[in-house]
């Protein structure tokens, strides 16, 4: 497994990290809310809730981690 | 000499009289025969055989490396403390490390992360010689897992007027000679604490991230509750050795930045400062 995941507890961001390379990465909850709203209900209450491989689904779900590995 | 810093020992060759002296004095009950157990190996030499006469130079070499370039034999004290920060910053990884401040009250640790230059050292000193446990005005040694904060044992360095202002505000702190024009400019070290009170601080949790900022313009003090995101981005900045230590540091990060509070702060007066945290870790309502 290369990333590792974890909802701050304001619920103000996910932060990401790679393995790899050993960066850390900041994914804003307020854009994840946004990329989400076509698809799936999703609130910071719901997101509190996961568990880190459900944080790590959404996040390849959305492009996300895929995205992060280009960076 | 050897420097028994309470986390680190440091053994040091080559010391002049003067200087183990001078060292004598900013580690008071903390120095031993050079002969015993040490973590970290500082031999101090003469650049070359020339250099021993002409315009004299002196070299420091650190577990057989030479990170800094030669100084002139009056800049040693300075250098010294810097290699010690070195030693740790280079091989300690069984902690998580930050450049930052640590001081204590009240049994929870308040931290200052940020580079040389952003008034840390003064702040922490202040705080250190006016009722705080000065932990660091340098390093954030953080325990692994637990997130405790871990205390040594060694003086403040201080810059150019923060000498004056410390002198000023605390005219009984011993504060070293000033080595004149290295490269960080003027520089003194100051003693905040006792052999005595050093040994009877422990481990403490972190309670607050405190990101300092010195305006001499500044009317009144200026305190902002930055999101955790933010603050844990401002700490990436500041690490030493986040990306060796790898995944246990980002479990230690996380679990840091679930446990403290995060505010950025403007001020003119330390004395605000010292009220604003000491108001914080009373558990007193903020203003």
């Amino acid at each position: 497994m290369r990333w590792r995941a974890a909802l701050l507890n304001d619920c103000s961001a996910i932060s990401v990290y790679d393995l790899k390379t050993t960066k850390t990465h900041t994914v804003a909850v307020a854009y994840l809310l946004k990329k989400c709203l076509s698809d799936v209900e999703l609130t910071p209450d719901t997101l509190s809730t996961y568990c880190e491989a459900e944080l790590l689904q959404i996040l390849s779900e959305l492009d996300i981690l895929q995205a992060l590995e280009k960076r | 000499v050897l420097i028994d810093a309470g986390l680190y020992r440091y053994r040091i060759n080559g010391l002049s009289l003067d200087y183990k002296d001078q060292v004598r004095r900013l580690y008071p009950n903390s120095c031993y025969p050079s002969g015993e157990w040490a973590d970290y190996q500082i031999d101090v030499t003469c650049s070359s055989l020339l250099r021993r006469y002409l315009k004299p130079q002196t070299a420091i070499n650190i577990e057989g490396q030479q990170p800094f370039n030669p100084i002139r034999p009056d800049k040693l004290l300075p250098s010294l403390e810097w290699a010690m920060n070195w030693c740790v910053a280079a091989f300690e990884h069984s902690r998580l490390l930050f450049h930052s401040g640590v001081v204590v009250k009240n049994q929870q640790a308040i931290l200052f992360p940020a580079r040389s230059g952003s008034g840390k050292s003064t702040l922490s000193t202040y705080l250190g010689l006016n009722g705080w446990q000065l932990f660091s005005d340098e390093m954030a040694i953080i325990e692994l897992g637990s997130t405790r904060l871990q205390a040594v044992f060694r003086p403040t360095s201080l810059k150019n007027e923060s000498i004056s202002i410390i002198r000023e505000l605390s005219p009984n702190a011993t504060i070293s000679q000033t080595a004149t024009a290295t490269h960080k400019g003027n520089i003194a070290h100051v003693r905040t604490n006792t052999r005595a009170q050093f040994d009877d601080y422990k481990p403490t949790m972190p309670s607050a991230v405190v990101f300092v900022n010195f305006d001499p313009n500044a009317e009144q003090l200026k305190i902002i509750e930055l999101d955790k995101s933010v603050g844990m981005s401002h700490m990436l900045l500041n690490q030493f050795n986040y990306h060796i230590v790898g995944e246990a540091a980002f479990d230690t990060l996380v679990k840091l930045v679930n446990e403290v509070r995060f505010f950025d702060v403007v001020y003119r007066n330390m004395s605000d400062v010292d009220e604003f945290l000491t108001d914080f870790v009373e558990g007193r309502p903020l203003d």
